[in-house]
């Protein structure tokens, strides 16, 4: 039933080197598993999925359209560059308040209210945010609802009412949250690792407090959204059961007029940082059985040379849950965690390497001594070329998965272009990654992953003095009520 | 019919994020050819269901386990749920959480996966559960000398975490596993072309598992206790409100256990509930996506037909809750900004009120001008957040519940009351058409979009068949749903939500002075 015209299917084949024999560890696997895995391994990785249309109106808008007619549905986003990492000092909160507010304060010419209705009866939806890196405003409706679902999703991105009255609910909604962040032991240590890397008072660590929501009136939300939304630069991204020939002239009925000075935000406009320098150990005391740790320091940004090798290393070490040996050493052989993760995080200009866990408070100095330990042996010895292998085919076979969905395929297509990836960045990944070997993962271990320079965060019933004791570190202490705040330093005492 | 993730109705074996999207289906089903636009509307939208209907398979193995085939051939990838009618309501004191915990063993491999020799091991785990057994009281196992020594032996033989490698080498994504009072659930996504090792995989850990690495995992569990419940208002007052609100029925045990339970289970415990529960006529396996592979159903067949058909009947939950004469509350006392549950005994499936549920939750809370928005959030101002759901299950009677949050300087009882104020002013004035109309038309199409995601559809399937009999009871109540009337909405506000038959959970920070703000001095 599907119209195959806009679905090219691109097709990689791959050759798997080297998977058929030499399975070192895990005899008694092979008996059950490995021979029809060998038989997966030996054929020829094909990605075949449905690849979507692209247009460019004149004023720049970039236009991503798959057509998928198995649901009556139409659904988009539009995408632009900009957010968090944007907001002007002493502003913190104006992204996530522009974000809700561009659809919550409803479009000039509506009543917030009205406007709500008026969606509610359609059945449709339109949402807004902004994150650090990006913002968006998206819609699903109903094909049959489509061009009328369409202009409203329009008005919202292009010309918002930011209605007072719903934006001091919202305010007072914000400084109600903020009250609540104390109870949230994972967002204690995000926040106060954030501020021992990045240092305070800046883009990169800065949250929300109530002096700057305050702050926040209309003015700023249409600052702030109006350096964005701007059409060069920005990505419509489309799916659903309408074909393209009665798609494209709506879009140009409601986007084709949208003008903008030039000169938005590039990945060259985005803010850099400096790895602070400070105490090596935080602790928050707080009366929470189960400790929260996070540990971090700075690591490459997004499209770094090693960004193939970093893939690896991530699923290999602690970022795939079970295979990963964090997890296998830290929760399946110890018993310390239930949640236990650590890899590489990248933005568009800079990095972190990050490891989170949760433990029982008795516990905390010795999960962390184990994690140390742990880094420590994997920059040491050579990583083990079956599990490397398995982290490559695992990767490789599991990249059709991006493409799932064909809202999936159109939103990847987004953001690979917006965040500058290369064009043929797809059609190589399963080459790059199959290309990533075993010292590609012994050298990034060794040279982007410093243990000396990681930052500990402990949050929970454990005593600042103690924590210093037990790892002969200085502690600094850190209180925290709506955002971190550094108090005493504790030096260790000697060992008796 | 709709649950809110923010109750730990469900716990899971990685991480919980998949326990919205086994929900996700259900959180809405009606129709609303209600008037002549609208039901020129329904053609279009009902025609995805009927695609359903036609294209759903059901294979009936030669054991009697079932499985529902739907076959979406675009992206050659497919997920596949192994669902087992066993979950905190079969469970008794002494041994709660044992379903839970079960959960987590099957990820620990087979007698062919997740070891070097299995001929060596057997003999010591055995010798480890005599072990067990035999500590006195008082004795902690993991630092016995003897559980030292058989754990030092037993790591040499051990593939650790052997079975989820070998699932994630095959390029699985969402490998998890749930478990509820009603059911346990294992979840995976995979590239078609791993069809056979995911067949293999399956069958040999329904039918030859080994619950090696037990008393390891049992820590893992107790962590996941601490994280999830005690250090967690709202895990603590979803705790508090099933103990409240049922005296008799299980239901009022937690499903992650109690800790006192945990820390006594053992590894026989756990292999006799799966002798018990986990046979042919209790498990539905469904599969969505590209399906298209040679000899699928033989390959079926010889995976999962090798689970031998049980020949005792299944045990039965007999114990049925009394009427509730009168209003329950309890406190939580927790370092925290206030807030609480309310909720009321309802009737589940096939009571037909179950379903005019459904549409209550959509008006209450379903789209931003719905009534908890628009009167206490937006309108009067007195909440951060309201919202309603559904816990804790769906096999037995169960509640209906609104969750809130005062905004400063509220207090609960006062958002209590408004929220109370509203179900009362349904019992007295009628939705307005053209808000139910649109009530249950936002609720279709959060239906129908649904449907678009293989591991969504897949929960919806053997949910349905497993829980209720067959999969096709959801169409039949989406039909119950296109007649729910104002009437209905106004019926089942007069006779369940009163405050005789109402539960009041409120967490509220201790009444000590405390020492410093940084500090908790007790909780509940």
């Amino acid at each position: 039933m599907r119209i195959r015209a806009y679905q090219v299917a691109i097709t990689l084949a791959l050759v798997v080197v080297g998977c058929a024999g030499n399975h070192s560890s895990s005899k008694t696997l092979q008996l059950k598993t490995e021979p029809l895995n060998a038989e997966l391994a030996q054929e020829s990785m094909k990605l075949d999925v449905p690849q979507p249309t692209t247009w460019e109106l004149k004023n720049g808008l970039r236009v991503i359209y798959l057509y998928d007619d198995e649901l009556p549905l139409m659904k988009g986003s539009l995408n632009v560059l900009g957010g968090g990492l944007f907001e002007p000092k002493g502003f913190y909160g104006v992204a996530s308040l522009t974000g809700s507010q561009l659809r919550e304060g409803a479009p000039q010419g509506f009543q917030p209210q009205q406007f709500d209705a008026l969606l509610d009866k359609l059945g449709a939806a339109i949402e807004s945010q902004y994150g650090e890196e990006m913002g968006s405003v998206s819609f699903t409706s109903l094909s049959d609802d489509f061009s009328e679902v369409f202009e409203l999703f329009a008005k919202v991105a292009l010309k918002p009412g930011f209605n007072p009255e719903r934006l001091k609910i919202a305010k007072k909604l914000a400084l109600d949250g903020i009250l609540r962040r104390r109870e949230d032991p994972e967002l204690i240590a995000g926040a106060t690792l954030k501020v021992a890397l990045y240092g305070e008072n800046n883009p990169y660590s800065s949250i929300p407090t109530a002096e700057s929501i305050k702050r926040i009136e209309q003015q700023q939300l249409r600052e702030f959204h109006a350096r964005f939304m701007r059409p060069q630069g920005a990505r419509l991204a489309l799916t659903g059961s309408l074909p393209l020939a009665v798609v494209k002239p709506i879009v140009e009925r409601y986007f084709g007029g949208w003008s903008a000075p030039e000169g938005g935000v590039t990945i060259a406009s985005f803010p850099e940082a400096k790895e602070a320098i400070g105490p090596r150990v935080y602790v928050v005391e707080r009366d929470f059985e189960q400790a929260t740790i996070a540990m971090g320091h700075f690591g490459p940004a997004r499209l770094s040379p090693d960004q193939f090798a970093l893939s690896i290393f991530n699923r290999w070490f602690g970022m795939s849950g079970f295979e990963s040996i964090i997890f296998s050493e830290i929760r399946s052989k110890l018993g310390l965690a239930y949640s236990v993760y650590g890899g590489f995080f990248s933005g568009a200009r800079t990095g972190t390497f990050e490891i989170g866990l949760g433990t029982r408070a008795s516990e905390a100095v010795n999960a962390t001594q184990q994690v140390l330990r742990l880094i420590g042996e994997t920059q040491s010895g050579a990583p083990d070329g079956a599990a490397i292998r398995n982290a490559k085919q695992g990767v490789n076979r599991s990249f059709v998965f991006r493409f799932s969905k064909p809202e999936s395929i159109v939103q990847r297509r987004a953001y690979l272009e917006m965040l500058g990836f290369p064009l043929d960045f797809d059609s190589k990944y399963m080459g790059n990654i199959q290309s990533v070997s075993v010292e590609d993962i012994a050298r990034v271990s060794r040279e982007r992953v410093d243990l000396k320079r990681l930052k500990i965060v402990i949050v929970g019933k454990i005593s600042s003095q103690e924590v210093a004791d037990a790892l002969q570190q200085e502690v600094q202490q850190v209180k925290f009520t709506e955002a971190p705040v550094f108090g005493a330093l504790y030096q260790p005492r000697p060992k008796s | 019919m709709k649950r809110l993730n923010q109750f730990c109705a469900v716990v899971c074996y990685a991480f919980c994020v998949t326990f919205c999207f086994a929900l996700l289906p259900l959180v809405g089903f009606v129709n609303g050819p209600a008037s002549s636009a609208q039901a020129e509307q329904g053609d279009s939208l009902t025609a995805p269901l009927r695609r359903l209907e036609q294209g759903v398979k059901r294979i009936t193995l030669s054991n009697g386990l079932r499985v529902l085939l739907y076959n979406r051939p675009q992206v050659p990838i497919f997920s596949a749920q192994v669902w087992v009618k066993v979950g905190g309501v079969d469970e008794q004191v002494g041994a709660t959480g044992i379903s839970h915990l079960l959960e987590h063993m099957a990820f620990k491999g087979t007698t062919s996966i997740g070891t070097k020799d299995y001929s060596r091991e057997k003999p010591l785990l055995e010798e480890l559960e005599q072990l067990v057994v035999s500590l006195k009281p008082g004795e902690n196992l993991l630092t016995h000398p003897e559980y030292l020594r058989i754990n030092t032996e037993l790591s040499k033989i051990v593939d650790d975490n052997a079975f989820s490698r070998t699932y994630q080498q095959l390029g699985a994504v969402g490998l998890n596993a749930a478990t509820s009072k009603d059911y346990t659930m294992y979840d995976v996504s995979l590239p078609t072309e791993a069809f056979p090792v995911w067949c293999r995989m399956e069958g040999d850990r329904l039918v030859n598992p080994v619950f090696r690495q037990f008393y390891k995992e049992r820590e893992v569990v107790q962590e996941e206790r601490r994280s999830r419940t005690d250090d967690n208002p709202s895990g603590l007052s979803y705790e508090a409100l099933l103990s409240t609100a049922y005296w008799v029925h299980p239901n009022r045990l937690p499903v992650i256990g109690w800790s006192t339970d945990l820390k006594r289970m053992t590894a026989t415990q756990v292999a006799e509930l799966h002798r018990t529960y986990y046979r042919p006529d209790n498990i539905v396996v469904s599969l969505v996506g590209d399906l298209e592979v040679e000899g699928l159903e033989e390959k079926l067949e010889e995976c999962f037909g090798q689970l031998p058909r049980a020949t005792t009947p299944l045990p039965e939950v007999r114990v049925e809750e009394p009427k509730q004469n009168g209003e329950r509350s309890v406190v939580v006392e927790f370092d925290a900004e206030p807030s609480f549950i309310i909720a009321y005994h309802k009737p589940v499936y096939p009571d037909p009120t179950d379903v005019h549920f459904s549409v209550l939750h959509e008006v209450l809370g379903g789209g931003r001008s719905s009534l908890f928005n628009k009167e206490l959030v937006l309108g009067k101002q007195l909440a951060t957040s309201v919202s309603s759901t559904e816990a804790p299950g769906e096999r037995f009677p169960s509640l209906f519940a609104a969750v809130a949050s005062p905004r400063k300087g509220v207090s609960n009882e006062r958002l209590r009351d408004e929220v109370q104020a509203l179900f009362d002013r349904l019992k007295r004035e009628a939705v307005p058409a053209s808000e139910l109309v649109a009530a249950k038309r936002r609720v279709q199409v959060s239906l129908i979009a649904g449907l678009a995601d293989n591991d969504g559809l897949a929960s919806m399937l053997a949910r349905f068949e497993l829980l209720q009999g067959d999969w096709r009871v959801f169409l039949r109540m989406y039909e119950t749903l296109l007649q729910t009337t104002a009437e209905d909405l106004m019926q089942l506000s007069q006779k369940y939500l009163t405050i005789n038959n109402r539960t009041y959970v409120r967490v509220e920070r201790p009444k000590v002075p405390q020492k410093s703000s940084d500090s908790r001095e007790g909780k509940s």
